[in-house]
């Protein structure tokens, strides 16, 4: 009996090749499209190294303040990134985390060069020294810089693997001197390349911000904001709340201080997730979730329905030419919700097919394309988005394409199954539709 | 007792513009084991007769009864398995499924029936012996001649061993010499067999060799 569907699937080919083609194409595009979406919002969600530990770390990247008379949270606001000071008020000193790191929010682009080597403009981040213990870079030789070499402020510098090969064509380069803007600096580290998709870590040269007069760089009253972020590393996703309610006694307390400054700090649920900081990654509101996910819902329905509208109707075009056989089938004993379990398997099969073929354009292109996809204004400079294979390969995503397979089939198939399994039996076998 | 009773059969086809009486108050006995032809010019109603008692088309008005079952009654799911079970038809354009080698067609009356794979296969094996097919049994249906597609169709008719076999004209698509072969099949069914045969056809020699004919004229039954 199985064996009847593929049967019917390969006689269908054969017969009618354009048709069946472009039924599996347009299921297959629009899987690809769906998973597209899907996966644009997974790289930023998901783990991957050097960012594996994104769910138990939560993120500080921005602060909002207005005046203490203003009431309108949405009105006449100062937002932007923290300065040094303000991070270290809110952020480092929570007792809840096991972790807690001040980095530069963005890399700059800065020049280098080593000895007998023209310059090189790369994505330079200063850090503390926490930071490494936060994110889980690969190091293929060296270490990265300490709380001794970072509060000494000692000139060391961790690098990527391609700017180690391109300045000195190997990564066994510990304790080798390059500049950094016209500064001198000693390689201690080299690590793996790492993905601008890694928003928080990424860069292609760490350095000490202790070693720069970046802290000093601050704008608003009193110093409110600079060029700072904040990454809380927790024991564990379910102290979220804990880490919050202490943020938020830290900000009452903060607040309460610039009271006589007349300045209010606005509440935009910070620190934020991972998901949080996602779908709101600007200072000047909260994540509004709701919003988020009837945005995608919506998406995603009308990525469906419009391959279902379209298929529904192949669908038909399709059994007007087996309704013959239709009408046979029920002539010797065949039930109609066996038709339509029938037309149904069948469309399964062709979606599944296409699922496979969609998945395997999702992959291709997002691996090939991924300058296309994934690149954002504000990281245009900064390198060619990579997406490691531990994302793309995500057993999720999967599980998701085959879950929208099913549902595209059945919404594409089950008017037109229903309408033939309801022909009355001689008209069906007159090739009658109605 | 009669297998199949039929009394105040009407059918009545209606479009927007117009409406056919294809059938007029047709009251007509069916015994068991009996091979009954039906006659008549083209449009006389007698195919529409025949899908009525086939249960693939439905009366107007009137009664039908099959086996002491009252069909109105029944249905569709019952309906489904009583043609499974009780009926057999022969199409006169065999009405072979292309996508399908023969054993698969004569097979599938079988798979709506809760039996094994072998045993399917087993007992369409059976049947294409019976009809002289069994050298074909991978064979499409555009492979065979129509005299071979028209076995092919007898056994799949025959294959859940119904008690009734509905012909519609089984011999209208083929040449004399299968013609014959095809009526020879038909009577050993019936005689050897005991199954109720229905045949309509137009071919006065072949109706001479069953047991009963009725003749139709403008939806209504003449003799």
């Amino acid at each position: 009996m199985k064996n009847q569907y593929f049967k019917r699937v390969c006689h269908n080919l054969q017969q009618d090749p354009v048709v069946t083609l472009v039924s599996i194409l347009g299921t297959a595009l629009s899987i690809f499209l769906i998973m597209i979406v899907v996966l644009m919002k997974e790289v930023q969600i998901l783990p991957f190294s050097p960012e594996s530990n994104r769910n138990r770390i939560l993120h500080g990247d921005c602060i909002s303040y207005t005046n203490a008379n203003n009431h309108d949270d949405h009105q006449n606001l100062s937002c932007g990134m923290l300065s040094e000071t303000t991070a270290k008020k809110l952020y480092t000193s929570l007792k809840t985390p096991e972790a807690v790191s001040i980095f530069q929010s963005s890399p700059d682009q800065t020049l280098i060069s080593s000895y007998g080597t023209a310059l090189l403009s790369v994505d330079l981040k200063q850090t503390d020294d926490s930071f490494w213990h936060i994110f889980d870079f690969n190091f293929l030789s060296g270490k990265a810089y300490s709380k001794s070499d970072f509060n000494s402020a000692q000139k060391k510098a961790v690098i990527s693997e391609q700017i180690a090969r391109q300045l000195f064509g190997s990564i066994n380069v510990v304790g080798r001197k390059i500049t950094i803007n016209h500064s001198p600096y000693h390689i201690c580290g080299v690590v793996c390349e790492v993905s601008n998709l890694a928003e928080s870590a990424y860069s292609q040269i760490w350095i000490p911000y202790s070693t720069t007069d970046i802290a000093d760089d601050t704008w608003g009253a009193p110093e409110l904001s600079g060029s700072f972020s904040a990454a809380i590393l927790a024991y564990s996703k379910k102290d979220f709340p804990k880490i919050k309610a202490e943020f938020n006694t830290r900000s009452t307390a903060f607040n309460a201080k610039l009271k006589a400054e007349n300045i209010r700090i606005i509440d935009q649920e910070n620190p934020r997730t991972q998901f949080e900081k996602s779908i709101c990654p600007y200072s000047n509101g909260k994540p509004e979730r709701s919003k988020f996910y009837r945005q995608g819902a919506f998406i995603l329905f009308i990525l469906l329905l419009i391959p279902a509208i379209n298929l529904s109707s192949m669908t038909q075009s399709r059994l007007h030419r087996y309704m013959t056989e239709i009408g046979i089938r029920r002539a010797f004993g065949c039930h109609r919700s066996q038709i339509l379990k029938d037309i149904i398997i069948e469309n399964l099969i062709l979606s599944t097919v296409a699922g496979f073929v969609g998945l395997l354009l999702c992959l291709l292109f997002a691996y090939f394309g991924s300058d296309f996809i994934f690149t954002k204004n504000w990281i245009e400079d900064m390198g060619r988005p990579t997406v490691s294979l531990s994302v793309l390969l995500n057993p999720i995503l999967f599980l998701l394409a085959f879950l929208f397979c099913f549902v595209l089939n059945l919404m594409s198939s089950i008017i037109p199954a229903w309408q033939a399994s309801h022909v009355q039996i001689i008209n069906a076998i007159n090739g009658k539709i109605h | 007792m009669s297998m199949i009773s039929l009394s105040g059969i009407h059918k009545i086809y209606r479009t927007k513009e117009v409406e056919t009486q294809a059938l007029e108050n047709v009251n007509l006995e069916i015994e068991k084991g009996e091979f009954l032809s039906v006659m008549g010019p083209s449009g006389c109603g007698k195919s529409t007769l025949l899908n009525i008692m086939g249960l693939i088309d439905t009366p107007t008005s009137g009664k039908l009864i099959i086996s002491n079952c009252v069909v109105k009654e029944m249905r569709d799911k019952e309906l489904a398995t009583f043609r499974n079970k009780m009926l057999g038809f022969i199409f006169q354009s065999f009405h072979l499924i292309q996508s399908l080698n023969v054993i698969d067609n004569v097979e599938m009356p079988l798979t709506y029936r809760r039996i094994s794979a072998s045993e399917r296969h087993r007992l369409a094996k059976e049947a294409l012996e019976k009809v002289g097919m069994s050298h074909r049994l991978h064979h499409r249906p555009n492979e065979l001649s129509g005299g071979q597609c028209q076995r092919v169709a007898i056994a799949r008719a025959i294959v859940g061993n119904p008690e009734i076999i509905l012909a519609d004209e089984p011999t209208g698509n083929l040449d004399s010499k299968m013609g014959n072969e095809v009526m020879d099949i038909l009577h050993r069914l019936n005689k050897e067999e005991g199954r109720t045969v229905v045949m309509v056809t137009h071919n006065e020699e072949q109706a001479k060799r069953t047991s009963r004919t009725v003749r139709f004229f403008d939806g209504r039954q003449i003799e």
